[in-house]
């Protein structure tokens, strides 16, 4: 079971509103989405991936804030769309989406 | 490499050093590739130097405009399938054709405006691709080219639909020859802002607006009709375009007093900027007349030939006032200094041509330039500052 704080900034819009930040933990996820959820985050090697990126942002790009629970470990990173390592773009459409969704809900 | 993957979230393995080698030392298709990937992958001076000797020079002749629009067919391929080159017939796809024809109107405009040769100076082909990604709520300019997204559906139209979207693009490659604004906190803001200045200038070149006329919004055609603003940002009025529940509240300043301290946004590129761009509409509107023409040419200068890649809001604000000076003479100047003093900035600093920096106490009049080639109060020559470019 993990825990994942979770921000999408900047981009064109550089929108900050709700829909940009999620908090998800994958135990209180309905069984099979909490599994996708893990799923993801274990092919996306998370406590491997540096904290910063190691160049310069593209203009425009959107910006991903992570921080991470599982199991006792934590870790927090920063990717850039341009230098986003492989393994985590499925992880990160994952969790734009469920704050686009979250944030409708409350709408 | 993943970027063929059809997820919306690019990325590159392949070390930009191996990557430059293949640029410089590789067969033709190995070359393509490496370009394109650097360009996506890398956005350091050195490699984009590199991508500009060896790739653009060779193949692409100078003074002509040249457009080259693909689609990715909502994957994240690049630059995707050809689907219209120069002076090929309209496709009848709404985004393969703006973007084609914004490139186009964009080209002319810098052309028309300040004598400049595409993106770099020099000629280089506009490259677009559209239908990037499932659902891609955004545009880039990833070093090399245009990438436009669909848009949501919900609250994001394509992202060709406005014409100002793709002058901030296009304004991106410029900045990244000349400028070369790191694209973080304030030199960050700058870039934003100067690709929010043109994009802007461009619609209003084409609608034929005064600075009094025009809307002065940046995304207006982008925003689906439920969503409760008017446009994405305005350089009118930083921090009015939006007010929506799942979009938030623009969350631009419009004074020095409000900047926004933030680790988002790549410190808050997209934030600040609001500053700076209230800055360049008081001036626009405080002159009067077409705010491409006087206005257009002092910040277009400014960013050709005075600012470093780490410049503040500061030294914009200074070299504002110091190319005005230059260009239009000392009333110019006052008007510069008096929009940038609106939004908590005082111009400190005068720098005479050629001369160290002076210190100016902020409200004083100036020294008095040195003579320049361009008589004060007129028009300068396209292009007369081109020639002293520090660089």
């Amino acid at each position: 079971m993990v825990r994942i704080r979770f921000s999408r900034s900047g981009g064109f819009a550089g929108l900050q509103g709700p829909g940009q930040k999620l908090e998800v933990d994958s135990k209180e996820l309905p069984a099979e989405k909490g599994r996708e959820l893990e799923r993801l985050v274990a092919a996306a090697r998370l406590f491997d991936q540096p904290e910063k990126p190691a160049v310069a942002a593209v203009p425009d790009g959107f910006q991903y804030d992570l921080a991470i629970e599982d199991g006792g470990r934590r870790h927090s990173l920063r990717v850039s769309e341009g230098s986003i390592p492989p393994g985590l773009p499925p992880l990160l459409d994952w969790l734009t989406r469920a704050a686009r969704e979250a944030a409708g809900k409350k709408k | 490499m993943c970027r063929r993957a059809s997820s919306r979230v690019v990325c590159s393995i392949i070390p930009p050093h191996i990557l430059r080698c293949l640029a410089e030392r590789g067969d033709q298709r190995q070359r393509d590739l490496a370009f394109r990937t650097l360009g996506f992958s890398a956005h350091l001076r050195g490699q984009r130097q590199v991508l500009t000797s060896v790739s653009f020079l060779g193949t692409t002749p100078t003074g002509v405009k040249r457009r080259t629009v693909y689609t990715a067919g909502n994957a994240m391929s690049l630059p995707g399938s050809l689907v219209r080159g120069e002076g090929a017939a309209a496709t009848g796809d709404p985004a393969a054709d703006e973007a084609y024809d914004g490139a186009g109107t964009a080209y002319d405009f810098f052309q028309a405006a300040f004598n400049r040769n595409s993106l770099d100076d020099r000629g280089l082909r506009l490259d677009s691709t559209v239908h990037f990604g499932n659902g891609y709520d955004n545009a880039h300019w990833n070093g090399q080219q245009m990438l436009y997204g669909d848009g949501d559906g919900t609250v994001f139209k394509r992202f060709t639909a406005s014409l100002d979207v793709i002058g901030h693009e296009l304004t991106h490659g410029i900045t990244q020859y000349e400028a070369e604004l790191n694209y973080q906190g304030q030199s960050g803001a700058l870039n934003e802002h100067f690709s929010d200045v043109f994009g802007s200038l461009l619609k209003q070149y084409v609608a034929k607006q005064t600075a009094a006329q025009a809307d002065w919004l940046i995304g207006r055609e982008l925003l689906e009709p439920t969503v409760k603003g008017v446009a994405v940002r305005s350089l009118k009025a930083p921090g009015t375009a939006y007010d929506d529940p799942l979009l938030g509240v623009d969350p631009q300043p419009d004074h020095m007093k409000k900047f926004v301290q933030t680790e988002d946004d790549n410190g808050g590129v997209h934030i600040n900027s609001g500053i700076p761009n209230k800055a360049f509409y008081n001036f626009a509107t405080g002159l009067g007349g077409n705010a491409w023409d006087r206005p257009g040419r002092i910040w277009y200068v400014t960013l050709c030939n005075e600012l470093s890649s780490n410049a503040t809001f500061q030294d914009c604000a200074d070299k504002t006032f110091k190319v005005a000076k230059d260009l239009y003479g000392a009333a110019v100047a006052k008007e510069v200094r008096s929009a940038w003093k609106g939004v908590g900035i005082t111009v400190q600093a005068v720098t005479v041509s050629g001369a160290a920096a002076t210190q100016t106490p902020a409200n004083k009049p100036a020294a008095k330039p040195a003579p320049k080639q361009a008589p004060a109060k007129q028009k300068a020559p396209a292009k007369t500052t081109k020639k002293a470019k520090k660089k």
